[in-house]
Formats: C-alpha cells, structure tokens, sequence
C-alpha cells in the first residue's frame, strides 16, 4: 500500500461521517453499524465477534467525547480501503487503534484537521498503518517510524512543552526591548 | 573549456531558459530579460551584495551573477533559479508597496532586532516561491538545494530551512537535512509548524509575515546565530534590497492593525489551540504583547515617527530623511486639509495691444509706435499723423477671489518635542494649515523659532511644499517661547498681499512679549502690533494655556486685533485648524 493512495482515499472520505451521531435514524449514521463492518471485513469474520462489536452504551459512552468519536468515523472509511483486506490484522489491533490511540490523539486534533491539513493527513494514515503493522510500500520500517515520529501531534506537543519555558524568557526578553525602545522613542528630551 | 567559456554556455543556455521560465507562471508576463553580469565584480555594481541573483522592484529587473552560478555548479538550473526570481516579481513581494508592509510585519514581532527583518522576509519569501514551483509547477527545486548543500556552512537556521523543505515536499529525513549535528526534536517541531504555515498562506502571504517571524526569532537572537544563520543563507538573499532607491512609499503611516492581529507565535498557538476553540481572551494572549493603544495622532491611528522613519531607511537606505519627516506629516495632514478662506482682490492681469490711437504732443515720447505711425504714412508730423499703442487688461472682471498668504510661527523651544521622534501635535497643526493654504494657491512663510536660541525659516512666502515643510518639521529645542523678532523682517513694512498670521505658543509667549532674559530687549509689543497691521490679514496666537492665566497681557493683544485661542492638550490643536477656516472665514 502507498500513502499517497491512501491519502487520497481518506481526503475522498465523505462528509457524512463527520456527523456527530450515534443513533440509528433515518440519514443519520450509525456508529456501531460502521464499526461492526469494518471489525469482519478486516478481519474477514463475518459470523463472530459478536463480543467486540461496541454495544449501544459503549457508543453513548463514546459520544460524549465528539472528537474521539469522529475520528472513528474517519477511521472507518480509510480502514474499509481494500488495501487492508487479507493482512492479518486482529481485532486486539483493531481496537487498540480505534478505542486508545485515536481517543489520545483526539486530544490533540479536531476531526476536520484530519482532512484538511496535509500533515494531518498523512498522520492519520501513518497511525493507522502503524497501529495494524503495516509499512508502506517503498519505506523500510525505520523510515516509516520516523516519517510518522515527525508528523506526530503527541510528539511535537511534548516538545513545544518542554521548549515552552525557553520560548517564554525569550518572549519576555522580546517584550522588555520592545518596551525600552518604545520608551526611548517617547522621550520627550531625547535629542538629535 | 576554459572559465570564461564556461560562463558563457551558461549565459546561452539560461537566456534560452529565461522565455520558459516566465511561462512557468503564465504565458502573458512581460518582464525584460535579467541583466546579465559574466563576473562578480560587475555584480556588485549592479547591486548585487553576497547572492547570485537579485531583483529589483524599482525597475522590475533580476540581476544574475553568472560567475557565482559557475561557482556553485548551478549552471543546470537555470529554469528554476529564474522562475523563482519571477516569482519575486509575480507572486512575493511583487511590488514595493507590498514589500515595505511584509517587512514592516514582520518588524513589529522582531521588535529590537529589527536589522534581521529583511534577510525573515526574504527567506519567507522564498519558502512561498519555492514551494509553488516544486509543488504546483513541478520545477525539479530539491536537486538545487542538495547542490547549494555541497558549499553550505550547516547552521540551526539553515538545517531548520531543510528541514522546512523536507516537510513541506514530503521527503525522506536527510534528503535536504543532511548535517545530523543540527538534528533535533525541536527543530522538527518548528519545521512542521513553518511548513503548515506556508502552506496555509500561500494565497493570503502577508497575512503570515508575523506568525513567521515569531517561528525564526529564536534562531536570530543571539548574535553569534544570526551571523552564523546569514553565513549560511548569504548566496539566496536575493530580495533584501528590492526595494532600494524606490523613494518614499506612501501609505505606511497609520498602524498595521492586521498586521499586529497576525504576530501570533504559533508554537503557543498549537499548544493552546490543539483539541478546542480560542475564546477571543486566548487569542489576545497568544499575540506577541504588541501596544495597540500605543499608536499616535489623530485617533492614535498612527505610528510613531521614528518608527516610520526607520521603517522607510530599512526599505531604502539612501532615501533622504528630510524628505521623510515631510512624507510622514503630510500624510497624517492629508485628511484633515481645510478649505482654505479666500477674500477677495483686484485682479492682476496681464495687458494686452488692442490698437493704435493718436499721439498728441502732451504724450510721452517713448510712446509713440513709429512702425505703425510708418505704415500709416511715410511723411511723419509729430502730433499729426504720429500712432501710439492702446493696451487693455485681459480681465474684465472688476474683483477675484484667492487666498491670503499665510505667515505660520511655531514655538520651538526647549519644552516642544522633536517631531522626529515624537509625534509633534503643533507640526501637525502648522502642517494642515500650510498645506491648506498651498493648496489653495496661497504662499506659506513658516517660521520655527527657540529663543534667544536660533531659528529656522523659509526664504520669504514660499510656494514650495517641501520648503514650507522642511522648516515646519525640523526641530531646534532651545530657548524658551516663539521669538517676537522673528515677524520683524517680512512684517517691517506694510505686505503688497495680505497675509494672516497664525502663531502656535504656550504661555511662556508673555514672557518674550515682555523681554524677558533677552540680551537685546526691543518693544515686542509694537513688534507685534506693527506686524499684525502691516499683515492686512487676521492674526491668531494658539496657546496651549489656561484663558485665565496673564488677563492683563491678553487684553492687551485683543486690542491690537489679535485673536487667542486656547488648547488644553495638544490633541485639541488639530480641532483648530480645522476651525481656522470655517469659523472665522467661511462666507
């Protein structure tokens, strides 16, 4: 699989499942529905898994959280990509991806961002890829590690804290010039 | 193949790149062919200053340091290295007005390393420039970076400017950031916030001059990094001058409101934004601490002068500060010009021949027109057959309507303020009513004077805008009030044209009137009763006073015929120019 396919594809992700809803009404999307498809196409177990499909409470439980829940939704649609099919992904992987990385990263990003920006994007498909174990085609897997290291929402939020107190002295050294020459120029007595 | 015939090639084969390298952007620019230098020293003198291309914005001319490119081994990229110079023409800055508000942008975040504000702009600039022609144009850009990376000095700044580029084209780490000494998280982290910046703003660019700035401050700081970061980036300035010689540019004196909105680090903004809405109270605290209730003027809509002063001198070092300090004020007058109050005068017309009539022996001799009297008869009879010339006035009119000169006196003693500095209320008060009366075809005297001390003036009535203006907008600091003697010499004898006279003061005024600390004290007081006379204008005195202080030394101007008017703040100075006309002459 190329990211770039699947870039294209999630971008082509309609914007019904940016919806806020879990309910089962006419033209509204069914969150459980979406996801009890993808867990047996994936997984190619149609019969099963009765017991991992999210029940009606897990998906009020999950709505109160939009973000997270959107971005199952998207999930959802880059994972039903006929690139997934046949690769041995579990379920335990499915829902590691689906209830834990994407509920973390939510934290991080709005849904539309994962559709709109380009590095938002691509950090989208790259978790998702990472999550099933899956290395694109024509990266090694250390490439791809670091490829997603540097897109990573969590990762430059980690440092941008870090660095935050550094950048806060900086700032109040800039404030503090500015307010010198600010002063200098007011100076009524200051002479040619 | 020797040097020289290498450069050559190289001209031949650009020259031929140069018709492609515009139509890389559209097939209807028409810009003239580069100025083509074959050595660097020739370069220099074009103004070219460390980089091998340059662009002008003054006469839309790119300036190539052929010899430089044979240098660098970058004779293959002619298209590209050409399309980008376009770029800076078609797309960013692409004009000198633009160019003078990305710079003053990003000024306001650099705020006291304002001397790096043209090498962040240029480096913005060609982050937008070249990431259309890579991404959208499909000009091959990475192969020129990886050649410049051969010579390059590593630096943070530069790494970060690969790295910039390995985001922004999606490649592989090490493609372009290939000193891994410079490696580091934080530099990958600013790298992904520039990238999404330029792509952000590829469209609205000036809109993302600030948010820029605010990322590259850290790398500029210090002095040891900035010089280190321009070591690296020396070859690619190629617009840091664009703007030189292009003379004042107008429309820079109010506050960039925009322009201060936009200076946002975003690094705190990711960090506050991430998962949520700003309320508008993070937004404000995001802002880089900017003083928007800092501005000066009318409205405080204005910058301070020395800012835009040393705004314009980056912009174009070998303008001419006069001609600034007069820019600055006339704009902020331009607004505020007032009708200006006419009266009315005999017309003085030019005459014209109409005819000839009968000279009588009671003319003047020299009145006598002998070629016509010749043609009228070859035997002349004085008194008889003699002709005189009749003139007539060209204008029938028995009175016309046009504006009294204006004699203008503006204290400018120790307490005023240097209008270079600081912005200057009575300047702008002199300024509008100079410029009013100019306007209306009215001849200005204006008149600064600190004394005892010194003083400044024009030559006499002048019609000259940048005349009148030069002595309004100078400054002298010294003595004490407005000096009487001044309005001796254009007053010492009754004006062929009336004049008004409009002197701006405090309080101090009463004591020049009464000599005092003068070490040749004359009657101020018949000085100025006589100058008020021989004006034929009105007088007026502005007094930044209290109309209770000196009853006495008031009355005594009223009975000469002078009028006061009275300012509290300073502020109140421009209500009175406008109040000048309308309440006193306006039919």
């Amino acid at each position: 699989m190329k990211v770039y396919d699947l870039i294209d594809h999630l971008k082509k992700c309609p914007p019904d499942f940016l919806q806020n809803s879990v309910g089962q009404g006419r033209g509204k999307l069914a969150t459980q529905a979406l996801i009890a498809d993808i867990f047996r196409k994936v997984t190619g177990n149609y019969t099963t898994l009765a017991g991992e499909i999210p029940s009606t409470q897990d998906i009020t439980k999950l709505s109160k959280k939009k973000e997270h829940l959107l971005a199952i939704h998207l999930a959802c649609w880059l994972i039903s990509y006929k690139g997934f099919e046949g690769r041995n992904i579990s379920i335990r992987q499915l829902k590691h991806y689906f209830y834990k990385e994407l509920a973390t990263v939510s934290e991080y990003v709005r849904a539309n961002k994962w559709l709109e920006e380009e590095d938002r994007v691509e950090e989208f498909v790259r978790l998702a890829l990472q999550s099933t174990s899956i290395i694109p085609d024509g990266e090694t897997a250390a490439e791809a590690a670091d490829r997603f290291a540097a897109l990573s929402t969590i990762k430059r939020h980690g440092v941008l804290v870090k660095s935050k107190s550094a950048y806060d002295r900086m700032m109040k050294i800039r404030k503090q010039m500015a307010e010198k020459k600010a002063r200098e120029a007011a100076n009524p007595y200051s002479r040619e | 193949m020797s040097k020289h015939t290498k450069i050559k090639a190289i001209h031949q084969q650009w020259r031929t790149d140069w018709t492609a390298a515009k139509k890389t952007w559209s097939n209807y620019i028409k810009l003239r062919e580069p100025l083509w230098c074959f050595l660097t020293k020739d370069a220099r003198l074009a103004g070219l200053t460390g980089s091998f291309a340059m662009i002008r914005l003054t006469d839309h001319r790119i300036v190539i340091d052929l010899e430089q490119i044979y240098h660098l081994e970058l004779g293959d990229y002619g298209l590209q290295i050409l399309a980008h110079e376009i770029g800076h023409h078609i797309y960013t800055p692409a004009n000198l007005y633009d160019n003078a508000l990305l710079l003053s942008r990003i000024r306001w975040v650099m705020a006291g390393m304002e001397d790096r504000a043209p090498m962040v702009a240029n480096i913005y600039e060609d982050l937008l420039i070249n990431d259309r022609l890579q991404r959208t144009k499909e000009l091959d850009m990475i192969s020129i970076f990886q050649q410049l990376n051969k010579e390059t000095t590593f630096s943070k700044f530069w790494m970060l400017y690969m790295r910039t580029y390995e985001y922004l084209w999606r490649l592989k780490r090490g493609t372009l950031a290939i000193d891994k000494k410079f490696a580091s998280p934080v530099i990958d982290a600013d790298a992904s916030l520039i990238a999404s910046l330029i792509r952000s703003y590829a469209k609205n660019w000036l809109d993302g001059g600030g948010r820029f700035a605010a990322m590259l401050y850290p790398y500029l700081m210090e002095e040891e990094d900035y010089d280190k970061s321009r070591v690296s980036v020396r070859v690619l300035l190629d617009a840091e001058a664009a703007g030189k010689d292009a003379g004042v540019i107008s429309g820079l004196t109010q506050i960039d409101l925009d322009g201060i909105a936009g200076a946002i680090d975003p690094r705190t903004e990711a960090l506050q934004q991430e998962g949520k809405d700003l309320t508008g109270q993070e937004v404000m605290a995001i802002t880089l601490g900017i003083n928007l209730a800092g501005g000066n003027g009318p409205e405080q809509r204005y910058l301070n002068p020395g800012v835009y002063i040393d705004l314009q001198q980056q912009l174009n070092p070998n303008i001419d500060k006069q001609k600034l300090v007069n820019n600055y004020y006339k704009e902020v007058a331009l607004p505020h010009l007032i009708e200006f109050p006419v009266e009315d005068k005999k017309p003085t017309g030019l005459t014209s021949m109409e005819g000839t009539e009968e000279w009588n022996v009671s003319d003047p001799v020299e009145q006598i027109d002998w070629l016509e009297t010749a043609i009228y008869s070859p035997q002349i009879i004085p008194g008889y057959n003699t002709l005189r010339r009749i003139y007539t006035p060209d204008n029938d009119g028995e009175k016309e309507q046009a504006p009294l000169d204006i004699y203008i006196g503006v204290d400018c003693s120790g307490s005023m303020r240097n209008p270079v500095r600081n912005f200057s209320w009575p300047i702008l008060a002199a300024s509008i009513i100079g410029l009013s009366a100019l306007r209306a075809g009215a001849k200005v005297m204006g008149c600064l004077s600190g004394e005892p001390g010194s003083y400044l003036e024009t030559k006499g009535f002048s019609s000259s805008e940048e005349e009148v203006l030069t002595v309004l907008t100078s400054y002298l600091g010294t003595g004490y009030a407005f000096g009487i003697n001044r309005l001796k010499k254009p007053f010492e004898q009754p004006l062929e044209t009336k004049a008004h006279i409009v002197l701006v003061s405090d309080d101090d005024i009463f004591a020049m009137l009464n000599g005092r600390n003068l070490r040749e004290p004359s009657d101020h007081w018949a000085l100025i009763k006589t100058a008020l006379e021989h004006a034929g204008g009105e007088g007026i005195i502005v007094l930044h006073s209290k109309e209770d202080w000196h009853p006495e030394e008031v009355q005594r101007l009223r009975e000469m015929g002078w009028q006061l008017f009275y300012v509290t703040n300073e502020a109140e100075l421009l209500t009175f120019a406008a109040a000048f006309a309308k309440e006193k002459y306006k039919q």
